[in-house]
């Protein structure tokens, strides 16, 4: 030790020794000043609000990096881990992603939906296959009821892992709500096909066709290893009034399958929808196109509308007419067909347990519509019956615990059928958890590890970093035209906007090698190797410049010796 | 190397084109304006592989050259009267972290009342900070001094100011020879620093400096500043072999058995030059002394040229309040203490952009020529006094 | 060009005009002839349409005066109407040149009964070669090749190089204009005259 202090001291004998400066002669990295750390800086990721915020918790963040590289295809494949259905979802998703994106709280948060369906239909463009990751498993099956969504999202994760996996879809094609719901102008049916092409592609026997319950007998589950319920919504709720069962009264839903089909029922000059959910939209939006007069009819208010804020306004852009406050609660006919309906005003009570104002009629406020047709979307109801004896039903949904296990060992649910109507994003979630949690099972492990970090708030954002700026826009074709169009409304992003817009992602919580805490640190205590930083804690003195510093909140402390 | 006709701020920009420099930050003021716009169109283009940094204040922009200094690149900046008072704090500490920094300074009129136009009070105010200062009478002499005090001050580990009147020269075109910096390399090598920031290999700079040895570094800066006036002398020699262009660091114009010596500094020295060919003409012994150098002060110079000189006649553009001139009293404190009996008349002229004309001079010579000491620290020519009386 | 004292010239216009573009085009046409050469503006602001000055010096060896011009042996006068607000010949030297840009006859002006006066109508010309907007025409070059006819003192080939060399813009349009108002120049000297 003497030897070493002898060395490193510097005796200045006179002026002529001296530098010219306050300057050290030789190197300082003898003097470990970490020593005088009492608080330690570390790496520390945390979760991006827009990951948080996704229901099946798609890396947002992760494959925005990947495309700020042009790495389009690792980004599709990073997406794929969470959401099988990027082409679907960025188009018809609610995108809570958005919301919670953090830039919104600066200017505009990132256009997420434009951004994923970018991905999705790069894959399929450059018709980007995928295979089974995992080894194949000797095992039974599985059997998948219901090729929506949840059953695609189920299905598709045990076939990625190995397992031999059996989907069995009551009607002629995949896709569910997908494919006889939705309609054309949202989610075009070729963009819709291919995506569920990819996903049997991982290697799947499908059996279209086939109803479980009447074309197969329920009992044949039991020789699968396990099976995945996913049969969804299929009835809508009737209002219970009279003259329901009129000509031109039909359930949304019907009429949405003859549009899909390309057989449309004739509405006559003018419709009536009652609801205001996203079927609601779907049947009005595809009403306008075949030139009828549509008014929605809705027993509260716009603001308690489950509909997706986008479908409303798009669809009052296109003129469909809007009724709140109102319920109808007659319909009238000529020669058994409907000729009007008598509507009676409503007011908003007290919350119900939904938390929306609940709808009081008002007395003595009825009055009379004309209509040609009536078109109920008023909401779904199950079909479970042929499933009653084998599993725990609740109101007709199947009742799980949050994995999708039901009262039967080997039987999971997930979907519209265990959470009534939801949306696409929580199927292809629950359906991936499930496939998470069988596997477990099946080879007789603990559930599946998580790894739940901190959601980064906005509070960690370092404001500085952020020039405010514009979100690219999501751009419509012509909203005023759209009468008897089935064209796709929304039209994606190309590669410049693509690129434009991600470049405003903070990568929240997420290191991506800014280089500003290498830059910043006083110590030189930090050192970059290959897009790598590591904190030299002989030398940092714990300042804490670097957490000060860092755009998006990575680094995080701790006292020293605690 | 070709000849273009430029203003004296595209001069300071070409001049640093041509010194290869790597950092440039500044902040625009009026008369300084066109050196910054020059230097970042070079930038912008890429004419000039140098990083352009904008800043929000004079401050600012001398605190980001020491920066980028202290890292190793050379640097420029350039400013004016406001703008240079306000860099005052970080002059000081560009000079004891010996940081080889260029500033051309504009010379402009201290506010208030506001005033765009020349004189030498915002340069002088830096007396004592301990940068070279380099002032120049024309544009071509501020595109090669660009080059010495680059090369002068990467010797000393000193930074210079360079300094031109305003408008006088900064917005003045006329002929200029040019060079790029492959054909000034010769004379400005790369500069190769000796210490500087890097995190491949931490240094400590600027640490607290007891008594002990705070004393010895101010005495460093002093002995190496005085070492300047060698320098100086060495690049003007080596620029004039390889350039055929030379300044010294003092000139002396028609000195020859002068009895009467006339020192000016910046572009009156330029329009002297005529008065003293013409008042030769007609035979009198008049001279010229040329000031480049203000720091360091070339005192032996001074001595050595004015001790032969009847009268000296110091005209300054500056006004050192209740002493005068600047120029004149350090003229004086370069002659006491020695044998030089000789009287040095003060004059005050220009001040605030007002024109220092041939008349103007004239009438300070004659006025000099008819005293034999001065009665007063201070003359100041032209004052509106008399005019003022007249029109009562 | 023979000159054995400092050749001053001012120039008169407007802010905007580019009294201070054409002083700088015009030292540098004398520089391509060997001359030194110092130009520069009336120091100070300058606000658009108030009026302004340049003043060029040109010597046979580097100019050393570096204080303004205050006696000019040649005026050029970019707009006319500057005529009636300022005295354009304050200092003027009698031997020289007064040149104006106007569409009137140089005999047209109280100048000619004792200065020699040239005329030409830089703005007809101005916007004949599209050179700025009708409205408000850019006559810096064009009056240029008016000041070598009538003075003399600068060849037209050098203020033609001059100003291709210093306009960003239509530089064909510009030499066309100088070349233009060399021919087109009318010169009016009272001591020639006959009466």
């Amino acid at each position: 030790m003497s030897k070493k202090k002898s060395k490193n001291k510097t005796v200045f004998h006179g002026v002529e020794d001296m530098p010219v400066a306050a300057i050290s002669e030789g190197d300082m990295s003898w003097n470990k000043t970490g020593s005088w750390r009492n608080i330690r800086p570390f790496y520390d990721e945390k979760t991006s609000p827009c990951i948080a915020g996704c229901p099946a918790g798609t890396d947002i963040q992760g494959y925005i990096q990947l495309m700020l590289d042009k790495k389009y295809e690792e980004a599709v494949r990073m997406l794929w881990q969470k959401n099988p259905m990027p082409s679907v979802c960025g188009r018809v998703c609610y995108h809570p992603c958005t919301e919670a994106c953090a830039r919104g709280e600066i200017d505009e948060s990132i256009n997420i939906p434009s951004i994923e369906r970018f991905l999705g239909d790069y894959a399929i463009d450059h018709n980007l296959t995928e295979t089974a990751d995992g080894d194949p498993k000797p095992d039974n099956g599985i059997a998948v009821v219901g090729g929506g969504p949840g059953g695609l999202s189920f299905a598709y994760y045990m076939a990625k892992m190995g397992y031999p996996v059996t989907v069995f879809e009551a009607k002629e094609k995949l896709g569910g709500v997908l494919q006889y719901g939705i309609p054309e102008y949202r989610l075009p049916k070729d963009i819709l096909d291919k995506e569920i092409a990819r996903i049997t592609g991982v290697g799947m026997t499908v059996k279209t066709g086939h109803d479980v319950g009447r074309d197969v007998p329920v009992d044949d589950l039991e020789k699968y290893s396990a099976c995945f319920l996913a049969m969804g919504l299929q009835r809508s709720r009737a209002l219970g009034i009279d003259n329901e069962d009129a000509e031109g009264v039909m359930a949304g839903l019907s009429f949405l399958k003859s549009v899909t089909a390309g057989n449309p029922t004739d509405l006559g000059k003018r419709a009536i929808v009652i609801g205001g959910g996203n079927t609601a939209m779907d049947v009005a939006r595809s009403a306008i196109r075949m030139g009828t007069d549509v008014e929605v009819v809705y027993r509260r208010t716009r603001n308690e509308m489950p509909a997706i804020e986008d479908e409303v306004e798009e669809a009052m852009a296109e003129g469909v007419k809007f009724t709140f406050l109102a319920t109808p609660v007659g319909i009238f006919t000529k020669n058994g067909r409907i000729t009007g309906i008598r509507a009676q005003r409503m007011e908003l009570g007290e919350p119900d347990d939904s938390g929306r104002r609940r709808p009081v009629p008002v007395e003595g406020s009825e009055y009379e519509i004309e209509t040609d047709s009536l078109l109920v979307a008023a909401g779904e109801l199950s079909d479970t019956e042929a499933f009653e004896n084998i599993v725990k039903l609740s109101w007709g949904l199947v009742v799980t615990d949050d994995a999708g296990q039901t009262s039967d060992e080997h039987i999971f649910a997930g979907g519209d059928v265990v959470t009534g109507a939801a949306t696409v994003i929580e199927a292809i979630a629950r359906g991936r958890k499930a496939a998470k949690f069988v596997d477990a099972k099946l080879r007789g492990v603990v559930g599946p590890e998580t790894d739940e970090k901190q959601v980064i708030t906005m509070s960690d954002i370092n404001r500085a970093y952020f020039t405010p700026s514009r979100q690219v826009p999501t751009t419509h074709i012509a909203l005023g035209k759209m009468k008897n169009r089935f064209a796709e409304v929304k039209q994606g992003f190309g590669e410049d906007e693509a690129q434009q817009e991600i470049e405003r992602c903070m990568s929240c919580g997420v290191c991506n090698g800014c280089d500003i805490c290498w830059m910043f640190c006083p110590d030189a205590a930090i050192s970059r190797e290959d897009g790598i930083y590591t904190i030299n804690y002989d030398y940092c003195k714990g300042c804490m410049i670097c957490a000060q510093e860092c755009p998006r909140g990575v680094i995080s402390s701790e006292r020293e010796g605690t | 190397m070709k000849k273009i006709v430029i203003e004296g701020n595209h001069a300071v920009s070409y001049g640093a084109k041509a010194a290869d420099v790597d950092v440039i930050a500044a902040y625009p003021i009026t008369p300084q304006t066109q050196v910054v716009e020059k230097l970042s169109e070079m930038c912008a283009s890429g004419e000039l592989n140098a990083k352009f940094i904008k800043v929000e204040s004079e401050h600012s922009a001398m605190a980001a050259v020491v920066g980028s200094s202290a890292a190793g690149a050379r640097s420029f900046t350039a400013t004016s009267s406001q703008g240079l008072l306000l860099m005052h704090e970080i002059l000081h500490w560009s000079v004891g972290a010996r940081l080889p920094i260029v500033l051309a300074n504009i010379n402009r009129a201290v506010g208030p009342p506001w005033n765009v136009w020349t004189d030498q009070n915002d340069s002088l105010s830096q007396r004592d900070v301990g940068m070279l200062q380099l002032y120049c009478e024309s544009n071509q002499e501020v595109f090669d001094t660009m080059l010495h005090a680059f090369w002068v001050s990467e010797q000393l580990m000193l930074p210079s100011m360079i300094i031109l009147d305003a408008f006088y020269l900064s917005h003045t075109c006329e002929i200029v020879e040019v060079m790029d910096a492959d054909e000034a390399r010769a004379f400005l090598p790369p500069y190769e620093p000796k210490h500087f920031l890097s995190p491949e290999k931490p240094k400590s700079f600027g640490n607290l400096t007891t008594p002990d040895f705070y004393y010895e570094l101010r005495y460093q800066i002093d002995r190496d500043l005085r070492k300047a006036l060698d320098l100086m002398k060495e690049a003007d020699d080596r620029f004039e072999k390889l350039y055929g262009r030379s300044y010294g660091i003092i000139e002396e114009y028609r000195t020859d058995d002068a009895d009467m010596l006339v020192v000016t500094s910046g572009t009156v020295t330029s329009t002297a030059r005529t008065v003293i060919d013409e008042l030769r003409d007609v035979g009198k012994r008049v001279g010229l002394v040329k000031m480049k150098l203000f720091r360091p002060f070339p005192t032996e110079d001074v001595r050595r040229i004015l001790r032969r000189a009847e009268k000296v006649v110091v005209i300054d553009r500056n006004i050192g309040f209740s002493i005068g001139g600047i120029w004149a009293q350090e003229i004086k404190a370069a002659l006491y203490n020695t044998n030089i009996d000789v009287p040095v008349f003060g004059f005050i002229a220009g001040i605030g952009g007002r024109d220092v004309t041939p008349r103007v001079i004239k009438e300070i010579i004659d006025q000099a020529e008819h005293m034999d000491v001065p009665d007063q620290d201070v003359y100041w020519i032209g004052v509106k006094n008399e005019q003022l009386h007249h029109t009562r | 060009m023979e000159v054995d004292t400092v050749l001053e010239i001012r120039i008169h216009g407007r802010g905007g005009q580019g009294a201070v573009i054409a002083s700088k085009v015009l030292a540098a046409a004398f520089f391509k002839e060997g001359h030194f050469v110092q130009a520069f503006p009336a120091f100070g602001v300058e606000r658009r349409g108030a009026p302004v000055a340049a003043f060029i010096r040109v010597d046979q060896s580097p100019v050393r005066l570096r204080c303004n011009v205050y006696e000019p042996q040649h005026l050029i006068v970019l707009d006319p109407a500057l005529t009636e607000t300022i005295d354009i010949t304050e200092g003027f030297q009698e031997s020289g040149w007064i040149l104006l840009n106007t569409h009137n006859k140089p005999d047209e002006f109280d100048y000619a009964k004792s200065f020699r006066v040239a005329t030409v109508d830089a703005f007809a010309i101005a916007i004949r070669h599209h050179l700025g907007s009708r409205s408000t025409p850019i006559v810096n070059t064009a009056i240029l090749g008016a000041f070598a006819r009538c003075t003399g003192l600068v060849k037209i080939d050098s203020v033609v190089d001059a100003i291709a060399d210093a306009v960003p813009f239509n530089a064909a349009g510009n030499r066309q204009a100088a070349i233009d108002a060399f021919e087109e120049t009318i010169m009016y000297d009272p001591q020639l005259q006959t009466r």
